[in-house]
């Protein structure tokens, strides 16, 4: 099997698009991330192209389709500067 | 030998603390007047220390290394870790624990078939601290806490959490100490938080699932399936720490002190109290 050892290690397959969203949502300054280096924090992952689009967009609809936490979605979500009971209506708006 | 003296079961969700004003009023006052029940209860049982069994919300335990359980053993811990990265209505603080409590717990449940996960170091989160900060706010019993995973399946069964809760009654009778020991359970009841279904409450189950809390059947919770639970709400098994609670009570009637079905809270939120029939 190939691989380097600086590779990021292997996972299944909800594993690396939640640990992506694990990991911003741990740092102290992740709203600022969220804010001016998101492109740049997501493209650190090794992520498929539908999860990249999902977290750039983002699709919240999309994120909890493909597996992500929804602690970790919900998480993700307030980090966009968004009010919690707002949630439900953006997810009905994606149809 | 210890004894256990005291079982409370109460949601906790955080909007109690920094988003009262979603909830209809009158229901937000019940949910007080249901912790100052909860807290009057606690100070009068005096316990030496209380197991604190909650879900977490993914703060700490992670898909990389998720235990079923798992007990913290040191002698104080910290949170909400919420606090930590935002304004949260409850400052970050340390708690007291009861490292000797939690070892015995350990070494003896791993003796016996209750295989622990341990964290020698916990930043908790609001699942633990918002009880906390009502029934307890000047921090004066020592608390252990107790982690069950509710929010990355698999989970482990309500017949299991069942189980461990009749474990810990056993434990705790046969626990050479002259002390008395609470346990609290948090979360719940019916909840859809970070999901589509978001808002969704189910009411109907939440009074069902109160009656046979209240009537002292444990063993129907025990039978309750993962799927009827996840039917109620994405995040409705979080009653595992309730389930395990009546474990821990087996066969004893509570008193249900409070339900509301909260919308602007988007959770049915519910408060029961066990008293110990020992003196």
């Amino acid at each position: 099997m190939s691989g380097k050892s600086s590779d990021p290690p292997p996972g299944s397959p909800r594993y690396a698009i939640n640990r992506a969203i694990f990991d911003l949502t741990r740092r102290p300054d992740a709203r600022a991330v969220v804010a001016d280096k998101k492109a740049d924090f997501i493209a650190a992952y090794e992520l498929r192209p539908e999860e990249r689009q999902a977290l750039m967009g983002p699709e919240w609809k999309h994120l909890l389709e493909l597996g992500v936490l929804p602690n970790l979605v919900y998480r993700y979500y307030m980090l966009h500067g968004k009010a919690p009971e707002s949630f439900p209506a953006a997810v009905a708006a994606e149809g | 030998m210890a004894q256990l003296c005291l079982g409370l079961a109460t949601s906790h969700l955080a909007h109690i603390v920094n988003a009262r004003d979603l909830g209809e009023p009158r229901q937000v006052a019940a949910f007080d007047a249901g912790y100052r029940r909860l807290a009057a209860a606690l100070a009068e049982a005096a316990p030496d220390v209380a197991l604190i069994v909650s879900a977490e919300h993914v703060n700490k335990f992670f898909i990389d290394n998720m235990p079923a359980f798992c007990i913290g053993m040191f002698d104080e811990y910290a949170g909400p870790v919420e606090a930590k990265t935002r304004d949260f209505g409850i400052p970050y603080h340390r708690v007291k624990s009861d490292l000797a409590f939690a070892r015995y717990l350990v070494e003896r449940g791993l003796d016996e078939g209750v295989d622990w996960a341990v964290t020698e170091s916990w930043e908790v989160d609001h699942g633990f601290v918002v009880p906390l900060s009502r029934l307890d706010p000047e921090g004066s019993c020592p608390t252990v806490p107790i982690f069950i995973n509710c929010a990355a399946p698999p989970l482990p069964s309500p017949r299991r959490c069942y189980a461990v809760g009749r474990w810990l009654a056993d434990a705790i009778a046969r626990w050479d100490a002259k002390k008395r020991v609470a346990i609290i359970a948090t979360g719940g009841l019916s909840h859809s938080v970070g999901s589509a279904q978001q808002g969704f409450i189910d009411a109907d189950f939440d009074r069902r699932f109160l009656d046979d809390f209240c009537a002292g059947r444990g063993e129907a919770l025990a039978a309750l399936s993962d799927a009827e639970i996840s039917a109620t709400g994405t995040a409705t098994g979080e009653i595992r720490s309730w389930i395990m609670l009546a474990g821990a009570f087996a066969g004893r009637k509570a008193e249900r002190v409070m339900y509301e079905p909260i919308a602007g809270f988007d959770t049915g939120c519910g408060q029961c109290l066990i008293a110990s029939a020992a003196p």
